[in-house]
């Protein structure tokens, strides 16, 4: 049996070795067993691949939410069934109810490093020979780090601007907010948002949302993750009693899943209903992203007795110290055909706290940092009236490309090391 | 380690090794091309190298006519009513000019593949062998199957069955041809744009048939487009001296408004379709198979001289491979990898090449059968992903990048290779042993050594190229990983990589082991290559391909039963049974060979 120099120790008699002094020892050997390893890359490989098939029902963030980042994950024996049925033509009807109880990837996670630090504690001796596992492993980890970091720090969201236009807001696209705004002068609007989560948990609750700074009580009759909107037929009820509500009705969509090649977001919506502090009747209400995600925007006018109010369901909005100004949206496509070829936003960014005025280009595979922050090329509106960019801020991104360069150095010097090893024995 | 003393040159190749190789492999290409020749007394070559801007890019009429025909009939050449084969360019200019003359020679060609019986019934005809129809037999049936059409597109596409599918497969045969016909290809100029006068802004976009003839129409007359009408109509009037002088009057027309090399890219992609060197190399792979499998049946002494020789035979197949690949890339101006096509070329040719390396170790023959199956296997792949239409397409923006196409792409692609590689050796190392006595111990070491060194291999090149992904995406989108199910596909392989190194070093894993963890390397590797891909368009079913799909299963199915071979305990191995269990005649063999290997 062959072995490469840094773990024939492994299949020495222990004799070779110093005697282990100690339980701790002991029991860390134990943990340090490279069987333990093999067996973690198994569980790790079946639930990746499970990971990937849930991804046909369910949203990404959701599945990593479940399977990747969670300790314990019941795995649907649905998703077998499925995977049958789309590869090996099993019947649809042929289903298995339940579903088997898997370690997650946290725990997986937490075992391998358990195993590798135990690994380097007990057996891996410092040497030039070994530099390169060192190296593998210590990059490794760097990366699970920068993927923490990534997962508790980096926000994303997206900034949408039409040609011409200037805005200093970014918005989530995967949460809501209810606000109510109201004018103050030509310059300031005052905002009262209601977030999306405290929607959900009220429409579950039935219990109304009552806050004194909020001009009026929220009580969330409906409330949709996905939506849909249609015109409202001549013989059906109104769906509201005012707003938008009393031309459209509202039906539920199927939340979106990961493997959607249109790669579309969920569009909310809720039916609320509103009462005034003195407890007058405001009506039934619709509210959802899809008033709001239009050329123009739809806000609601509301009237209470804390003055008019304009009501709308957005997107989670952040405001920011700098403006974008959209001055011209490129969308390129290959002669004679509609591919596109490239999208390119020229805009100027403006900075005044940190005097920055300058005009620059987003474009595809070419973003632009600015405060901390990445602006990427994201979408086109429709008809190319303007561009949305995506805003990550994310402060383990360096993280990645380093230990990248780590483990693919560690991976060089090992298998180099084995490489020249066996030519010399060739030779 | 086995040495040759005798043998001189470049590894080890005798140079009556090249010459035999040299002269085989040249006798056989040169009779391969030449077959695909077909004398006309339309000068259809030059024809064919005509260049139109489809799909946006300039290609030529050939590469056209090969596509279309390739996705109506599954031929790139057709029989005509004579049953004589005749080239794609021939037909391109019968339909093209079929509105123009009343012989109706295009309707009269069997072109339409139908294999359903109850299509066939549809279109009113009698299964026949070929399978093909022309469009005569069935014109009188038109509107039943234009009904029954758009009765079957109304199904939703996951419920289709059989029938439903392969008439509206036939549906959009008959629309393709319907549109070469009315010269209204999709996306396709026909006319290049006049050099751009004072006071008028350049466009590289191509006039439509249609374009044309209405500016003719409208007084705008444009040189070109009377040049290819005069060149279609001597076509149709059946005058091949016409023809050949209204082609070079074309050509000069051309020469002045397309610069020279954008010209001789195009004719040398229609040079590139005529000798078809991805065929050629699939062929001679197959050619260099058996010439191993051959050497193999010799004795020991022999063994190696053979060997070397099919060597040498390998390398030139191989680089016939580098041929056509690096054309590829000039054609392009990309990278090597930038569709599912594309990546089954690339792996054959790493495959073959990692074949040529093992072999230069090795010395007995197992290099050259990895790089014959691989590369044999991969290009039979890739003939099959091509029939779908131009293996050439412009690139969505997104991959717009030949920087992250040539770092990410490629070094993944090698990572499946690697992969591959590390697979069919196991594949081998578990064929010799057990259905063959010849397998020594120390020649079975030596296989699973280079297993191992290529496991190592494929372990660095897909962790790598997984990483770039990741940063490609972070460079793109702002988002290093994001669990979807391609990378997660590339995750699955770097996992699988580190199991069988880690499991080895750990003792839990010999020779056997190695080689049953590296065949079920192969499952994974192709689910990352087609399942996932399989998976996401599984969602809507007119995007998922049954053949593929099944090919993938029959794929896993044929390696979990390689693999069950595999864990046959070891008294069922051939190989390593003692040798006084093997008769007579087959252990003098095992003899000669053991002593043949010692020298």
């Amino acid at each position: 049996m062959s072995q490469t120099p840094l773990h024939a120790e492994i299949e020495r008699p222990p004799a070779n070795r110093k005697p282990a002094p100690g339980a701790a020892l002991a029991t860390l050997k134990i943990l340090a067993s490279l069987k333990i390893t093999v067996v973690l890359f198994a569980l790790s490989i079946i639930l990746v691949f499970y990971g990937t098939l849930a991804q046909k029902e369910q949203d990404i963030w959701d599945v990593v939410n479940e399977y990747f980042w969670s300790w314990c994950v019941f795995i649907p024996n649905r998703l077998t069934t499925m995977f049958l049925q789309i590869f090996f033509g099993m019947p649809t009807s042929f289903n298995i109810p339940g579903s088997i109880p898997f370690p997650g990837g946290k725990l997986i996670f937490w075992a391998i490093a358990v195993n590798l630090i135990s690994a380097h504690a007990t057996r891996l001796r410092v040497s030039w020979e070994r530099s390169g596992v060192l190296l593998i492993h210590g990059g490794l980890i760097l990366m699970m780090l920068g993927e923490f970091l990534t997962r508790e720090f980096a926000v994303e969201n997206t900034m949408t601007l039409i040609t011409g236009g200037k805005s200093s807001f970014v918005e989530s696209n995967r949460h809501v907010e209810l606000a109510f705004l109201q004018p103050k002068d030509s310059a300031t609007d005052h905002v009262l948002v209601v977030p999306g989560p405290m929607l959900e948990a009220a429409a579950k609750s039935g219990k109304p949302i009552d806050d004194p700074r909020l001009p009026c009580t929220v009580t969330v009759k409906q409330y949709y993750h996905n939506c849909d909107l249609k015109d409202r037929l001549k013989d059906e009820p109104p769906y509201t009693t005012h707003g938008e509500g009393r031309d459209l009705t509202m039906l539920e969509r199927p939340r979106i899943n990961g493997v959607d090649p249109d790669q579309k977001v969920n569009m909310p919506g809720a039916l609320v209903q509103l009462t005034d502090r003195d407890g007058a009747d405001l009506g039934t209400w619709l509210v959802s992203i899809w008033l709001q995600q239009t050329r123009t925007p739809r806000p609601q006018k509301l009237t209470t007795k804390a003055g008019d109010q304009l009501v709308s369901l957005r997107f989670q909005r952040t405001y920011k110290p700098y403006t974008i100004t959209l001055e011209e949206f490129r969308h390129e496509v290959y002669p004679g055909t509609t591919k596109p070829r490239n999208f390119q936003s020229d805009i100027r960014l403006e900075d005044p706290e940190i005097g920055v005025d300058r005009p620059t280009t987003i474009r595809m595979n070419e973003p632009m940092r600015h405060r901390g922050e990445t602006f990427y090329q994201h979408q086109a509106l429709a008809g190319d009236s303007g561009s949305v960019l995506q805003v990550v801020r994310n402060p383990g991104w360096l993280l990645p490309y380093l230990s990248c360069a780590v483990v693919s150095l560690g991976m060089l010097i090992h298998f180099g090391i084995n490489l020249s090893r066996y030519l010399r024995r060739m030779a | 380690m086995s040495q040759v003393p005798d043998a001189k040159g470049f590894p080890g190749i005798p140079l009556a090794g090249w010459l035999v190789s040299g002269a085989v492999v040249g006798a056989l290409s040169f009779m391969i091309v030449a077959m695909s020749y077909r004398s006309s007394s339309y000068e259809l070559e030059k024809f064919g190298q005509l260049p139109i801007q489809s799909g946006g890019r300039l290609k030529p009429f050939d590469t056209l006519a090969r596509t279309s025909l390739q996705v109506i009939t599954h031929r790139t050449e057709f029989s005509d009513t004579e049953g004589r084969t005749r080239p794609a360019t021939e037909w391109l200019l019968d339909v093209m000019t079929s509105r123009l003359s009343d012989k109706g020679r295009a309707e009269n060609l069997k072109i339409f593949r139908v294999e359903n019986d109850q299509v066939l019934r549809l279109l009113g005809v009698e299964r026949r062998q070929g399978l093909r129809y022309s469009i005569s037999e069935f014109r009188e049936r038109m509107g039943d199957i234009e009904k029954a059409a758009s009765e079957a597109a109304k199904v939703d596409p996951a419920r289709r069955d059989v029938y439903q599918r392969q008439l509206l497969e036939l549906t959009r045969h008959l629309e393709l041809y319907i549109q070469i016909a009315t010269l209204s290809i999709p996306e396709t100029g026909f006319i290049p744009p006049e050099p751009a006068g004072e006071g008028e802004t350049a466009t590289d976009r191509w006039m439509s048939f249609q374009e044309a003839m209405v500016a003719t129409r409208e007084g705008r007359t444009n040189p070109t487009t009377e040049a290819f009408g005069r060149l279609l109509l001597a076509y149709a009037s059946q005058k091949p001296a016409d023809f050949n002088k209204q082609l070079g009057i074309y050509q000069d027309l051309l020469k002045e408004r397309i610069p020279e090399p954008a010209l001789a890219k195009v004719q040398m992609e229609q040079a590139y379709n005529a000798v078809n060197p991805i065929y050629l190399a699939c062929v001679l792979y197959l050619c260099v198979l058996l010439a191993t499998l051959a050497g193999w049946m010799f004795g020991a002494k022999e063994l190696i001289t053979l060997q070397r020789s099919v060597l040498a035979a390998t390398i030139m197949v191989a680089c016939i491979h580098t041929v056509a690949l690096l054309m590829r890339m000039y054609l392009q101006g990309r990278p090597p990898v930038t569709n599912l096509y594309s990546s089954a070329v690339f792996i054959g040719w790493g495959c073959a090449w990692l074949g040529v390396v093992i072999e230069l170790l090795d010395k007995r023959g197992a290099g050259n059968a990895i790089a014959a199956v691989t590369g044999f296997l991969s290009l039979l792949i890739a003939q099959f992903l091509g029939a779908s239409g131009d293996t050439l397409e412009m690139l969505q923006a997104v991959l717009d990048t030949n920087f992250w196409l040539a770092t990410h792409v490629t070094c993944i692609t090698l990572g499946y290779t690697a992969s591959f590689v590390a697979g069919f050796l196991g594949i081998g190392y578990v064929l010799w042993g057990v259905c063959t006595p010849w397998m020594s111990a120390e020649s079975g070491k030596a296989l699973i050594k280079k297993t191992y060194g290529v496991v190592c291999f494929a372990t660095l090149l897909s962790f790598v190229g997984t990483v770039l992904g990741g940063i490609w995406a972070d460079q793109s989108w702002g988002r290093f990983w994001g669990w979807d199910p391609k990378e997660n596909g590339a995750l699955l392989i770097v996992l699988w990589n580190a199991l069988i190194l880690h499991a080895r070093w750990g003792g839990m894993v010999r020779d056997r082991g190695v080689a049953v963890l590296a065949i079920l390397g192969n499952m994974i590797t192709a689910w990352s290559w087609f399942g996932t891909n399989q998976l996401s368009v599984g969602l809507h079913a007119y995007g998922f391909d049954q053949t593929l799909a099944r090919s993938l299963v029959i794929t896993w199915i044929a390696h979990l039963g390689l693999a069950g071979v595999g864990m046959l305990p070891a008294s069922c191995w051939w190989s390593l049974r003692p040798k006084t269990e093997t008769a007579g005649a087959l252990a003098s063999a095992k003899l000669k060979l053991a002593t043949g290997r010692k020298r």
